[in-house]
């Protein structure tokens, strides 16, 4: 069994940090019948985007080693893995895999985890889409009242649009997903200090790209089809329960909000990355280092000055 | 007038696209034979596109929008609720505007190949 050991750097939610991520996604993906050794003596932050991106790549090697191993006689013998070398860290980085619940998933130790618990943290979401235990688990236990104090129409619209996001990871990443099992990963974050919420979803299905090649039938450039895949009303019918109904607004719904609310929204998937510019307008540009799956990042402000209930200032006809 | 209570079909998360296609299902054939229609969103706390979607945005397909606000009152719709549903009704417009141009253009492509 080859063992691959990998020193983690502190990893921000910035470009550098989004770099690295790929990068290690790349490296992890082309090969992941190996045992992996985080080590984090180097790493004295993680941001959530980090901690999604990690958790992800953990049941992506064991979803693969489990799948490699499970053989003609049926027994599961998985022999490589992932090991975070919880010695390693600082008392500040275990302290906060601890309290985000993202230890309890990947060690054997008792670190008192909440599989179901009210914590904004690090969360796996199963392979079938639940939109009622989503929508309550967003509601009334991540953004629960004791831990966030926001209006009540900005919690819903927060709710509404971060439920647009698992919609999309549903639609074009794990329901297309070569590897199965593997859900969907988030990690949130509560900035207190600043009122700043963040959150990362992530699914390891083929993207958004390749979703739309295929639903178009066409090899058309990669910008434009993420920029086709961004356009409201657009959309690859991936939740085809019904012909006819109109679609396509989630990434649309987004950028508004993000724009209103002063926020941040990146979408990183295969080659392209795209980001809610501060118009509301999506600026696409190709990624140094393609994800074979798809990353949202949306940070949003908590503190209600910076959004707008006044339907009319986005230009959208008030028709009820 | 016919009152729905919301919340007895979608429960207190109007947000997925099965539950809108239920509320679509109680309010197609009562406004096809001219029903006025009330319904009351109390009690229902969140929402999503996929719900409006699948319900209001899909009686477009068959009901002009102007007729639809004569037939259909929604009452107790929160202020979000509101907002995503105006979205959606200005997205279905455009998206069953875009079906028929398509429709069209098939149609024609059709008779040609029919007299060539």
């Amino acid at each position: 069994m080859q063992t691959s050991l990998i020193e983690l750097p502190s990893i921000r939610d910035d470009g550098s940090g989004y770099n690295y991520l790929f990068k290690l996604a790349a490296n992890i993906i082309a090969d992941p019948h190996r045992h992996f050794n985080f080590n984090f003596k180097k790493c004295a932050i993680l941001d959530q985007n980090a901690i999604a991106m990690l958790g992800g790549l953990a049941r992506y090697v064991d979803s693969h080693n489990t799948i490699a191993n499970s053989g003609l006689s049926g027994i599961i013998l998985q022999k490589c893995g992932v090991m975070f070398q919880v010695e390693s860290m600082s008392q500040i980085i275990s302290e906060l895999l601890i309290e985000n619940n993202f230890l309890s998933h990947f060690s054997k130790e008792n670190f008192d985890g909440y599989p179901e618990g009210d914590y904004i943290g690090y969360r796996q979401h199963m392979e079938y889409l639940d939109a009622n235990a989503i929508a309550s688990h967003l509601n009334h236990q991540w953004l629960s009242d004791e831990k966030i104090s926001i209006s009540p129409d900005l919690k819903n619209a927060i709710v509404s649009r971060i439920f647009e996001i698992f919609m999309n990871a549903y639609g074009h990443g794990v329901e297309r997903c070569k590897t199965p099992g593997l859900g969907v990963i988030s990690c949130g974050r509560y900035y207190k200090k600043e009122s700043k919420l963040k959150l990362t979803v992530v699914d390891f299905g083929c993207g958004i790209i390749e979703n739309i090649k295929a639903h178009l039938k066409s090899d058309i450039d990669d910008i434009a089809a993420t920029r086709w895949a961004l356009e409201t009303g657009n959309s690859t019918k991936t939740d085809s329960m019904y012909e006819h109904i109109p679609r396509g607004l989630g990434f649309g719904l987004l950028a508004e909000f993000v724009s209103l609310n002063k926020g941040d929204l990146s979408v990183f998937s295969n080659s392209c990355c795209a980001k809610v510019s501060e118009n509301g307008n999506y600026d696409v540009s190709r990624m140094k280092t393609p994800f074979s799956g798809t990353m949202v990042n949306i940070a949003i402000n908590c503190d209600g000055r910076h959004y707008k209930f006044i339907s009319d200032s986005a230009g959208t006809e008030q028709y009820f | 007038m016919i009152k729905i209570f919301a919340k007895e079909i979608v429960g207190e998360n109007a947000i997925s696209m099965q539950s809108g296609k239920n509320l679509y299902e109680r309010l197609f054939k009562p406004l096809m034979s001219g029903e006025e229609i009330e319904v009351d969103f109390n009690g229902v706390e969140l929402f999503a596109s996929p719900f409006f979607n699948a319900s209001i945005g899909f009686l477009l397909k068959d009901i002009e929008v102007s007729a639809l606000q004569k037939k259909l009152k929604l009452t107790n719709l929160s202020t979000v609720g509101h907002q995503l549903l105006n979205h959606v009704i200005s997205n279905a417009i455009k998206y069953y505007e875009k079906e028929a141009k398509s429709e069209e253009a098939m149609k024609i492509i059709i008779k040609n190949v029919e007299e060539s």
